[in-house]
């Protein structure tokens, strides 16, 4: 009996190496540790022994009890807690989980990016009111009443002092009315001009202001600074060009065309800003020495840049608010 | 304003193709719209900028050809056989009666033209730049226009009365009929040439049908004159009556040149149309402008470019465009401004004529190190805190325009559109308020993304609102509008979520209130200061928005107040050491019961131990009864300075059970 004892045993131990999940653990619980399996058996077992061998067929089974219960739970922690059904394997390919997060609009993200580059130059932001006055938005800015920009049909007047400001070049008058050179900053908002809206065109849009007034700034910092935005937006290889131009607040004055190659290896020289030194005429409105002081300005549509830059041909998708297209960005 | 190669070969040499010609002019600030063949001809369309009126003509364009090319402008020779027998002031008499507004006028008269069609060379110049041929009389005038830039006008003379010509401010109720039939009543603001009886021409737009050169027309009285631009424009624009003249005469004609203008002019119509001009003019100059000498430094040049201009290359330059330069001992530049550069007129000016002439490639782009270091900008910061949360919340933001009709303010704020600030423009007949509330604008874009099919839409905005003020003034400021097609919970959520996150330590209550808009409104409250409104939307505003969802919510939140107040730092809390007990309780209490009677009885009984009210449900229909609720609290107790026992938070919630049925008339649900 007691060679029976080891038996089962050796076998529990043996039959143990061949177990290779938890499902066959199971099994193998069921067979030997169960309350009926063999070994639970027999300890059972020991009361039909005599009573001299009792003692000796008692320790022996508890021995086996203890070795092979050891080795399964041993086994058990390799295998794994879960003794309960099997999990089918994962489908990896499926979907992942949707999640509903929502997202800045592309005209704020692409403000945004403008707003960084022009903060790594060292600028700072500068803001200003929508309602503006006839001060700000024409007279400081050396528009003088006859100049066509003036007309009543190309503004959203308010009463005869108050309109909707038509440019962020606004901004560049109270930053100069509150603050000494040097002047670095950059000035972000809506403007408002009447067109008829179609594809390219919106009564509202987005500008960026910048403006730098010190001691010996030049064109050439003008120049150099458009250079760096043009290639920390665009990337450093777009061709760009200052074509000479007209605006009233500022003298030299230039429009900043960037060369874009369309799909037929057409190149097209489009007009992305304007840009220029500041006019005398403004300095002496806000009561800088232009004498001592130069500085220049660059102006440009956030909308059109972000359009040029992500392939978006119909400016009124940006106003149309469609989550379709808001995600995309 | 198109420019034909054949027309300004009769000024310049022309030896460059069209595109090397358009680079050359887009280089010196004339960019090309478009390049056209018309037979023999190459047409090209420059944009001219507002403060080169001189250039809207062929000579003006050849004049800086010439600039650009080193040649000698070729004017035409203006020759030509007058009768001498009449005295010119017996045929007509000239009265600038409003001087302000006309600095010259200058009348002429041919006499004996045969009106009739125009002579090939002269129709074919003008259809390339896109005129109609009239009869060889007007053609004539227009001809000169686009060769000089000085707009004419020729009136039938035998039409005039009185033999005189009046420019004179329009009488309130006169009247006429422009040459292309538009019926046009003035305003005193406008300027009319007039003769002894009535308005003939409107002055620097166009002529009146009734005096307009016709088959029978003889004899010609020919005007050349500059008007104010200002009074120009806007009596084109009321009439809605733009022109070619007008346009030039709003970007100022060269008010020097009138009477070789005039000569011209006549010249030419003799030339197409024959008859004798008679000798002289009436030529009446009110407003003969000074000479315009100004200065220019080499090295103010130098340090505003940014690069060195030889002295020499910039007198050249300045030559070529005819200030004649001359420089003193001292090193200053003088020039005297030619009379058809109205845009130039100090230093500034003459730096950019020869920074354009120059080039603009020749500035050089070099990298300097920043030395200043920008602040953080709190709004930008602050917009990116709020637009980051939102966006983790699944709300989208929208960018919508500035204006609302009267129907949405009537909607969100009862009030009509006499209560907004709004513009003048006639384009923006009904959307024309300047918006209070973003709310109604969002309204629209949920709408659109509801019909486009979506569900659940959470959209937000971050703009300025504009308020009337008694006054008559206005107030800006920025809001933050938040709405969605959802439960009120999803909207409080993340408006508590995100002012927690800005004031982590702050206290913020919704604490119910009257809303315009709302069926259930709340004032937003942050520590104890009002920042906003939330609510769920009546049906009323739902319905007046086309919106077919059930529930719309929405708040609306001050961004500058919320900017004003200072954040406090985060302080880190250390984490629990001992175990916490919870105790959930169901509580059937009447539907008007809010949440906050039970938080509050429940906090006027909790002990210190209490550490979170947790709000986890509710339950309504069987076995409950109608007009009740069965809210479920979860309660969690916990002592920071040992294991709590079972028996001690029975206790607490013994009485936090029986004080909430004695304030609320909670009752326990049985399981």
């Amino acid at each position: 009996m007691l060679d029976e004892f080891k038996k089962i045993g050796q076998e529990a131990l043996d039959s143990l190496k061949h177990v290779a999940d938890a499902e066959q653990l199971e099994q193998f619980r069921i067979r030997f540790l169960a309350r009926k399996g063999l070994v639970t058996d027999m300890l059972s077992k020991i009361g039909s022994f005599p009573a001299e061998q009792k003692k000796e067929a008692g320790a022996l089974a508890n021995k086996v009890k203890q070795e092979v219960t050891a080795a399964f739970e041993s086994l058990k922690a390799t295998l794994g807690t879960s003794s309960a059904k099997k999990e089918p394997l994962e489908d990896v390919t499926l979907p992942g989980v949707d999640f509903q997060i929502g997202k800045s609009h592309i005209i704020t993200q692409t403000k945004n990016e403008l707003l960084e580059i022009f903060a790594r130059m060292g600028f700072d932001i500068a803001y200003g009111p929508e309602v503006e006055d006839e001060w700000h938005n024409f007279i400081a800015l050396n528009i003088p009443p006859e100049h066509p920009a003036r007309d009543p049909a190309d503004n959203f007047y308010i009463d005869d002092n108050r309109l909707l400001r038509s440019q962020t070049s606004t901004i560049q008058i109270r930053v100069m009315n509150s603050q000494k050179p040097p002047i670095r900053v950059v000035a972000p908002g809506r403007v408002y001009r009447p067109d008829t809206v179609d594809a390219t065109h919106m009564f509202m849009f987005h500008q960026l202001e910048a403006l730098v007034v010190d001691e010996g700034v030049s064109m050439v910092d003008m120049k150099s600074t458009i250079a760096q935005f043009i290639a920390a937006f665009f990337g450093p290889d777009i061709k760009w060009r200052l074509r000479p131009s007209f605006f009233p607040f500022t003298e030299p004055s230039a429009e900043v065309d960037m060369l874009f190659i369309d799909k037929t290896g057409g190149e097209k020289w489009i007009e992305v800003g304007g840009c220029g030194m500041v006019d005398p005429n403004v300095f002496s409105g806000v009561g800088i020495d232009s004498e001592k002081y130069t500085g220049w300005a660059f102006g440009f549509g956030i909308e059109r840049l972000a359009m040029r830059k992500y392939g978006i041909t119909d400016i009124r998708l940006l106003f149309e608010n469609d989550i379709r297209f808001l995600k995309q960005f | 304003m198109k420019i034909s190669i054949n027309w300004l070969k009769d000024y310049v040499q022309i030896t460059q193709t069209a595109q090397q010609l358009s680079a050359m002019l887009s280089n010196m600030g004339f960019p090309t719209e478009s390049i056209e063949t018309i037979g023999d001809d190459i047409v090209i369309d420059l944009e001219i900028t507002s403060n080169r009126g001189d250039c809207l003509s062929h000579i003006g364009i050849a004049r800086e050809i010439a600039a650009a090319t080193g040649q000698e402008l070729k004017l035409p020779d203006v020759k030509f056989e007058m009768t001498t027998k009449k005295d010119i002031n017996s045929l007509v008499a000239v009265e600038i009666a409003a001087p302000q507004f006309c600095g010259r006028y200058n009348a002429r008269v041919i006499e004996g033209v045969k009106v009739g069609p125009s002579p090939e060379w002269m129709v074919k110049r003008l259809q390339a730049v896109g005129l109609r041929s009239v009869n060889n009389v007007v053609d004539a005038t227009n001809y000169a226009m686009f060769e000089t830039g000085q707009p004419p006008h020729a009136f039938d003379y035998d039409k005039i009365k009185g033999k005189k010509i009046i420019v004179r401010s329009a009488k309130a109720g006169e009247k006429i009929v422009s040459i292309d039939g538009t019926e046009c009543e003035f305003s005193p603001q406008m300027l009319v040439i007039a003769d002894a009886q009535r308005p003939v021409a409107i002055a620097g737009v166009m002529g009146g049908i009734e005096t307009e050169v016709s088959d029978s027309t003889v004899n010609i009285l020919l005007e050349e004159a500059s008007f104010n631009p200002l009074c120009v424009r806007g009596t084109s624009r009321k009439l809605s009556l733009p022109s070619d003249a007008a346009y030039r005469f709003e970007r100022i004609v060269n008010i020097e040149n009138i009477e070789l203008a005039s000569q011209r002019t006549a010249q030419l119509i003799v030339d197409a149309a024959g008859g004798k001009i008679v000798e002289g003019s009436v030529d009446v100059y009110p407003g003969r402008p000074g000479q315009k000498t100004v200065e220019l430094r080499p090295d103010r040049l130098n340090k505003l470019l940014g690069i060195d201009v030889p002295v020499q290359k910039a007198i050249d330059i300045l030559a070529a465009l005819k200030f004649e330069p001359r420089q003193t001992e001292a090193g200053k530049i003088i020039c005297t401004v030619p009379n058809w550069r109205a845009d130039v007129s100090r230093e500034a000016d003459l730096i950019e004529e020869v920074a354009r002439v120059y080039g603009y490639d020749k500035v050089g782009v070099k990298e300097k190190i920043s030395i200043k270091i920008a602040a953080v900008d709190k709004r930008q910061k602050l917009t990116c805190t709020v637009s980051n949360y939102l966006n983790g919340c699944g709300f989208y933001e929208a960018i919508t325009t500035t204006f609302n009709d009267e129907k949405a303010a009537r909607l969100l704020t009862g009030k009509d559109a006499k209560a907004s600030l709004a513009v003048q423009d006639i384009t923006r007949k009904s959307e024309n308020l300047l918006r209070s509330t973003l709310l109604g604008s969002l309204l629209g874009v949920v709408r659109t993304n509801l019909n486009a099919g979506g569900k659940d839409v959470r959209m937000y905005e971050i703009a300025d609102v504009f308020k009337l003020l008694d006054d008559g003034g206005h107030t800006e400021n920025t809001n933050i509008s938040i709405v969605c097609s959802s439960d009120f919970g999803i909207l409080k959520g993340a408006v508590a979520g995100l002012l927690k996150s800005i004031y982590p330590n702050a206290e913020i209550i919704f604490k119910p209130a009257e809303a315009y808009w709302a069926q259930a409104g709340a004032e937003i409250i942050l520590n104890s200061k009002p920042i906003g409104i939330a609510g769920v939307m009546s049906d009323k505003v739902v319905a007046g928005f086309d919106i077919k969802a059930a529930k719309i919510c929405a708040a609306e939140l001050d961004f500058d107040s919320l900017l004003a107040m200072e954040s406090a730092q985060i302080k880190a809390s250390p984490l629990p050491k001992f175990p916490a007990i919870v105790r959930d309780l169901s509580l059937i209490v009447d539907e008007q019961t809010r949440w906050e009677n039970l938080e509050q009885t429940i906090h006027s009984k909790a002990p210190q131990e209490l550490e979170e009210i947790k709000f986890e449900g509710i339950y309504r229909g069987k076995p409950i009864a109608a007009g009740k609720k069965s809210v479920t609290v979860s309660l969690r107790f916990r002592d920071e300075d040992g294991t709590l026992k079972h028996d001690i938070v029975d206790g607490w919630e013994n009485s936090i059970v029986s004080a909430l049925a004695g304030n609320v008339g909670a009752e326990l649900r049985k399981a």
